[in-house]
């Protein structure tokens, strides 16, 4: 299949077979009340996630990311909605048959057990008794509450109820599972046994549909991941192509540490004055969000920022470094570090979440209608 | 699929309500009720209660066979007392939190994201309420089924009856809390404004049916009233005939030996007061007719009101009426009647006009007011009895039914188009 232009936005396996996608959105939207009171708490969200992979989907709080999920699971009604997930319309039945969910906040029957619980929700999926009672001793057993699974529920705690959560998600055998705040209450070593869990259903060829705050604990799993700003997407992608382009290299001078260690750095490097005033907007960098260094472009063609006494370079070729380094020790200039700088998550969250003409964090929560 | 579906829901509804101490209390205490009432029974002499005898002239079983004893006793005390009242009271409280529970945040979402249509969900969580009165009405009466068989010897499978009505009666209680729940998600609203839209029944039903007794009462003074008169003009008419026949010169032969019998003293003082009652029965009955017209409006507005809505007070009404036949309650009526008939005797008033052999002339003017009907006369309560046995099912079921349609197509609708 042919690409359209928004597909330019995605991976070439993406964009061109479309039977990969477990889920291929299309002009999303969704509009809370009306009139006055009117909130525009998703705009035109176009997303694909493929088979097989662990897809983060991550952005401030109000950002519309449960939004977005609860569509998915016909919680919530689209005011606009394209595309398909797992081959049907958004919003079709049929298609959840085959989705387990852990909703955020999630509430089981506390009359219930723990077996229970699983028990119901598979049966609300339409699995027969018998698959039913296997899986559930198997679940149980996967997610550490094999002893505690004849204990009613409002006896566990917050981290034995996510594993109750996850569990019962897993109870449909799914080919999509779409876990919100699946890791929320729960220590340590719970989030690690969670982490396995979903490594594992990925081994499966299974998809599995992250959403979560703990941008750490994406990393570690995610193989894309996007990121929701305001209702919109703003990235997408492997975290990889996400930083590719701003990697960079960052080198330490044996400088004073100084609000002028900067203007000195630049004058070495660029062998002229620094404007008079630094207001220039920063780099793209994540780290550099909140600065106002002065930039100037190398004669090796190289991008520079000067943070008080530390150079920026917006490269990820070792190569194309030396250059400078063998400028600044010909100047005598005492280097304390080199160190190629691959931004984190975090840092691509901040940075999108970030105005980039203030520097300031965009506001949270949905733009009013 | 649907159909393990549609179980899971229903053992998910058992053990919730298994979870709640409020069913087994209320099943307890059915029991209790069923227990007592196998305690009671009838004979000849009157009532035996356990072991103690209650000697009784109406409520024995010369006039009440143990059958009608023991289903009135089920009607009046397990139907209308028991589970129309405090059973109901304590199902609602059981069943107030279903659908608030089930829209809760948190709990929504889960069953939301299941492959299952939000109709079904919604009808299925509905039926599932209902499921509690169908399981305590249904046990209430298979016990009261076995013990009037055991104590009175009497098999009555009408009985049964009871349990789609009582649960059709709870059900027109439990949309209007279903409909609350979903727009309040609150189980203590949903509880406190069901109860008062009961209330409101109950107060649109007494209403009616007190306008209902005195537009009876009017019919019945205004045409008695009417007969009155008109007997009055005969006795007049005939007092006068005589008179003139005797003042007549050569008086023609006697057409009443009663009235040939009386002296002509006799005969002025029987003619003497006719004109006057005449004279205040003309003016009377128009007024009583206004009156009667005017309540019959009120009547016809109460009436139309109930109309749409539910009529919780007649359908467990019609329990009675396919159980007992009027037939099966005129010799214990007739008794009360002339029961009372004999207190007021004993209280020095005479009997009232309806217990009076016919024919029979007042020799003197009626001390008591001759139109006065009481609300317990035997005549306005046969008619008030009949008037509202003759209510169609229609009218009781159809109209409440449609209203319960409404009710829920609201809620549904409400659940369909919500974003949770």
């Amino acid at each position: 299949m042919n690409g359209t232009p928004a597909d330019s936005q995605y991976p070439p396996d993406m964009a061109d077979d479309r039977s990969q996608l477990v889920l291929d959105l299309k002009g999303v939207d969704k509009v809370y009340g009306r009139g006055r009171r009117a909130v525009h708490a998703l705009r035109g969200i176009d997303m694909r996630v493929g088979k097989g992979e662990i897809f983060g989907l991550l952005g401030p709080n109000g950002a519309g990311k449960s939004t977005l999920v609860k569509i998915l699971m016909t919680v919530i009604a689209p005011t606009a909605c394209g595309g398909t997930f797992l081959g049907r319309a958004v919003g079709d039945k049929a298609a959840l048959a085959r989705v387990g969910y852990l909703p955020e906040h999630h509430k089981f029957p506390d009359y219930l057990t723990g077996a229970q619980v699983l028990d119901f929700y598979a049966a609300l999926h339409g699995v027969p008794r018998a698959e039913r009672r296997k899986r559930a001793g198997h679940l149980l057993d996967l997610v550490g509450m094999a002893r505690w699974g004849s204990t009613k529920v409002r006896g566990y705690s917050k981290g034995m109820r996510q594993r109750i959560g996850i569990a019962q998600a897993l109870m449909n055998n799914p080919d999509v599972v779409l876990l919100d705040e699946p890791t929320d209450g729960v220590d340590p070593v719970g989030r690690r046994d969670i982490r396995n869990v979903l490594t594992e259903i990925r081994s499966q060829g299974r998809t599995v549909f992250l959403n979560s705050h703990l941008l750490s604990e994406l990393e570690m799993v995610c193989d894309r991941v996007a990121i929701l700003v305001q209702g919109r997407v703003v990235s997408q992608g492997t975290i990889k192509e996400l930083t590719q382009d701003q990697e960079r290299y960052e080198i330490e001078l044996g400088l004073p540490a100084t609000d002028g260690a900067d203007r000195d750095a630049y004058r070495l490097l660029t062998g002229s004055e620094p404007p008079p005033s630094a207001s220039a907007p920063p780099m793209p960098t994540p780290s550099a969000a909140h600065s106002a260094g002065l930039r100037a472009v190398l004669h090796t063609g190289l991008a520079a920022e000067f943070d008080r006494h530390i150079v920026r370079l917006r490269t990820s070729d070792a190569a194309a470094v030396q250059p400078v380094i063998d400028a600044l020790r010909a100047r005598s200039v005492t280097i304390r570090s080199v160190r190629a700088v691959r931004p984190s998550l975090e840092d691509l969250f901040m940075q999108a979440v970030t105005d980039p003409v203030n520097g300031r964090a965009l506001a949270p929560g949905a733009a009013p209608g | 699929m649907i159909a393990i579906q549609t179980w899971a829901l229903i053992v998910d509804a058992y053990r919730e309500l298994n979870s709640r101490k409020l069913f087994w209390l209320t099943l307890g205490l059915s029991a209790l009720i069923a227990g007592v009432y196998g305690l009671v029974g009838v004979n000849e002499a009157g009532i035996k209660v356990a072991w103690f005898q209650w000697n009784n002239d109406i409520l024995n079983s010369k006039l009440v066979p143990p059958a009608v004893f023991y289903k009135q006793l089920f009607v009046g005390l397990g139907i209308q007392l028991w589970l129309g009242w405090a059973a109901t009271i304590l199902a609602l409280l059981s069943t107030a939190g279903i659908i608030p529970d089930l829209v809760a945040s948190g709990s929504i979402e889960l069953t939301l994201s299941k492959p299952i249509s939000r109709l079904r969900l919604f009808a299925t969580k509905y039926l599932t309420g209902l499921m509690f009165v169908a399981l305590q009405v249904g046990l209430f009466t298979g016990a009261c089924f076995l013990v009037i068989g055991l104590r009175g010897g009497v098999w009555e499978p009408g009985l049964f009856v009871a349990v789609p009505l009582v649960l059709f009666f709870f059900s027109l209680l439990f949309c209007v809390c279903v409909l609350i729940g979903m727009v309040t998600r609150s189980t203590v609203a949903a509880l406190l404004l069901t109860i008062l839209f009961w209330l409101v029944l109950f107060l649109v039903d007494l209403g009616e049916t007190s306008l209902h007794l005195f537009r009876q009462r009017g019919d019945l003074i205004v045409q008695r009233g009417e007969a009155l008169l008109e007997r009055r003009r005969a006795e007049l008419a005939d007092l006068t005939a005589e008179k003139d026949r005797r003042a007549a010169a050569t008086p023609p032969p006697a057409t009443s030996p009663d009235l040939a019998g009386l002296t002509d003293k006799q005969l002025d003082e029987r003619i003497a007061w006719r004109p006057d009652d005449i004279a205040a029965l003309s003016e009377r009955i128009p007024k009583e007719r206004s009156s009667r017209d005017t309540i019959a409006l009120y009547h016809g507005v109460l009436y139309w009101v109930k109309t749409v809505l539910p009529k919780v007070g007649e359908t467990k009404g019609l329990t009675e009426r396919y159980l007992v036949s009027m037939a099966e309650l005129e010799p214990m009526r007739e008794a009360q009647a002339e029961r009372r008939e004999e207190r007021r005797e004993n209280r020095g008033q005479p009997r009232r006009d309806t217990r009076r052999p016919r024919g029979t002339m007042d020799i003197i003017r009626p001390a008591m007011d001759p139109l006065g009907v009481p609300a317990d006369d035997p005549e306005l309560t046969r008619r008030v009895e009949a008037d509202r046995r003759s209510r169609s099912e229609w009218w009781i079921l159809g109209t409440s039914g449609a209203f319960q349609l409404v009710v829920l197509a609201v809620a549904a609708g409400l659940f369909i188009r919500r974003d949770f």
